[in-house]
């Protein structure tokens, strides 16, 4: 009698120790995604704070290009408004990546603005900027995969199920930045 | 860069000279050791035959004929080796400045070589490669300058640590036995990364690592272990990824690799290279070898693409 209260017993210390280990599992993988996000947020705001200066450069010299710097300086004012959701940020965020793009290739007509060090200084820090939030999407991609496999595989997915965890929507990229840029088609525009 | 066929041509035009000088040096060295080997020979069968004369007219002596051998056979010794302890003074002196450093001129001309120098110990234990504390630290074949836009420096070192062996024999005495187990032994390459970045990335060929990236061809050479997710594959772009596997497969031996700001380190294991040879000819093939392994480390810099600098961290100026 006494043998079984102990098998009893370590059977049920060690089923709470499975539960626990699940449990922490999926809460880690949810907050991994959690402080991706963050972090995407933060360089999203990084480069959205390089805009003024951008434009305040290259104004002087880029008359012909100011209806593209009054479009860029009027998507970064609703880009930082905190009421957006996330896909109208993403769809924001995309746009503004690509006039930035834009400005700083037509930058290439101009020949004192494209010795300029303050620009340059601005393409590098931009080229920075840009590279890094691609690889906070790539973390965030990583870390989405990661969460929704623990929320579909034996055995964490019963306790997603318990829990009322779903699959994370994936990030998506959309159409227009997926296919290869038309150089010359940016610098006639 | 120069490839081979510029090495050839290089070869043909100053570098043949420079080794069939090299090459009468050696020989006439090689030459003269012989002679002092054949000398001394000749010497250690003399003071046999004298002992052995010796002996038998003093018989009470016979019994430590044995012990007379040996005394002739050491004072032969010491004797060669006096003699001969400079023979190979001048070849072993011009040997490698005028094999390796021409070499190294040829790659880059920008570069500074010195065959006594090594990559210090604190650049050992910063780039978080190593996991042991080595009890002897020793290298060769110092080469550093400027590359480009990158400031680049290697050298051959190797890492050892004393281990010892303690057994009790049948009488009951502890015998303590002492060998050096070698930690790493190969080249160190250390060069200013390209981008700014804080905390440290280790790519091994055997440790498990904590980060899965994209690229599965990278993880059949690498595992990846990184603080921080964002900045491992800010760090780690599909394009450095690519050009790191590369890197992998031309020098077809497992290599590690780590990120620690501001630098990025390489250890590529390999035996002891440069030695000057004593017994053996001095030819193309040797003097290619060298170029080959040469080329492969100060090339480094174009095959990760270490020159490319279009991001806020600027290549260092040049004093």
């Amino acid at each position: 009698m006494k043998g079984e209260y102990i098998v009893l017993a370590i059977a049920g210390i060690i089923f709470i120790i499975i539960v626990a280990s699940l449990y922490n599992t999926l809460i880690r993988k949810r907050n991994a995604i959690q402080y991706v996000l963050s972090s995407l947020d933060a360089l999203l705001k990084k480069r959205c704070d390089l805009i003024p200066n951008l434009v305040s450069t290259v104004l002087k010299y880029m008359e012909y290009e100011k209806t593209l710097l009054d479009e860029l300086t009027e998507l970064r004012a609703r880009a930082i408004s905190p009421d957006l959701g996330l896909p109208q940020r993403t769809e924001l965020d995309s746009k503004m990546g690509r006039l930035m793009k834009s400005i700083v290739l037509s930058a290439e007509n101009y020949p004192q603005l494209k010795a300029s060090s303050n620009l340059l200084h601005l393409q590098a820090t931009l080229n920075e900027v840009e590279e890094q939030i691609s690889a906070a999407r790539r973390a965030l991609s990583a870390s989405i995969t990661e969460y929704n496999n623990a929320v579909r595989v034996f055995p964490t997915n019963i306790m997603a199920r318990l829990m009322g965890y779903q699959e994370y929507e994936w990030y998506r990229v959309s159409e227009r930045e997926r296919s290869l840029p038309d150089l010359k088609n940016l610098l006639n525009n | 860069m120069k490839d081979l066929n510029d090495f050839r041509q290089f070869y043909k035009d100053q570098l043949a000279q420079i080794v069939d000088g090299l090459e009468s040096i050696r020989n006439q060295a090689a030459s003269r050791k012989l002679t002092h080997l054949a000398i001394t020979g000749a010497v250690f069968i003399l003071m046999c035959l004298g002992i052995l004369i010796w002996t038998e007219l003093h018989k009470e002596m016979y019994d430590n004929r044995s012990l007379f051998f040996v005394f002739a056979f050491i004072i032969c010794l010491i004797g060669f080796s006096i003699a001969t302890r400079n023979c190979f003074d001048e070849y072993l002196y011009r040997y490698k400045d005028e094999t390796v450093g021409n070499i190294i001129t040829f790659i880059e001309p920008s570069l500074r070589y010195n065959p006594d120098g090594f990559i210090p110990i604190e650049h050992y234990r910063y780039s978080n490669l190593f996991e042991r504390e080595p009890d002897r630290y020793t290298g060769s074949d110092m080469v550093w300058g400027m590359v480009g836009n990158t400031t680049i420096q290697f050298s051959q070192i190797h890492a050892e640590e004393e281990e010892e062996d303690t057994r009790t024999d049948e009488d009951g005495h502890t015998h303590t036995d002492t060998y050096w187990v070698t930690i790493f032994k190969g080249f160190l390459f250390v060069a200013d990364f390209n981008k700014d970045f804080k905390h440290p990335l280790i790519l091994s060929p055997r440790k498990r690592g904590n980060t899965l990236m994209e690229n599965p061809e990278f993880h059949r050479y690498f595992s990846v272990y990184g603080e921080d997710p964002i900045e491992t594959r800010y760090i780690l772009s599909t394009s450095l990824m690519r050009r790191l596997v590369h890197l992998r497969e031309i020098a077809e031996e497992d290599i590690s690799v780590s990120f620690v700001p501001p630098y990025i380190y390489v250890a590529f294991p390999c035996e002891t290279l440069f030695s000057p040879p004593k017994y053996k000819r001095l030819d193309y093939e040797l003097m290619e070898t060298y170029f080959w392994y040469l080329y492969y480390m100060i090339g480094i810099v174009d095959i990760l693409g270490l020159n490319t600098r279009i991001w806020s961290k600027q290549a260092p100026s040049v004093s």
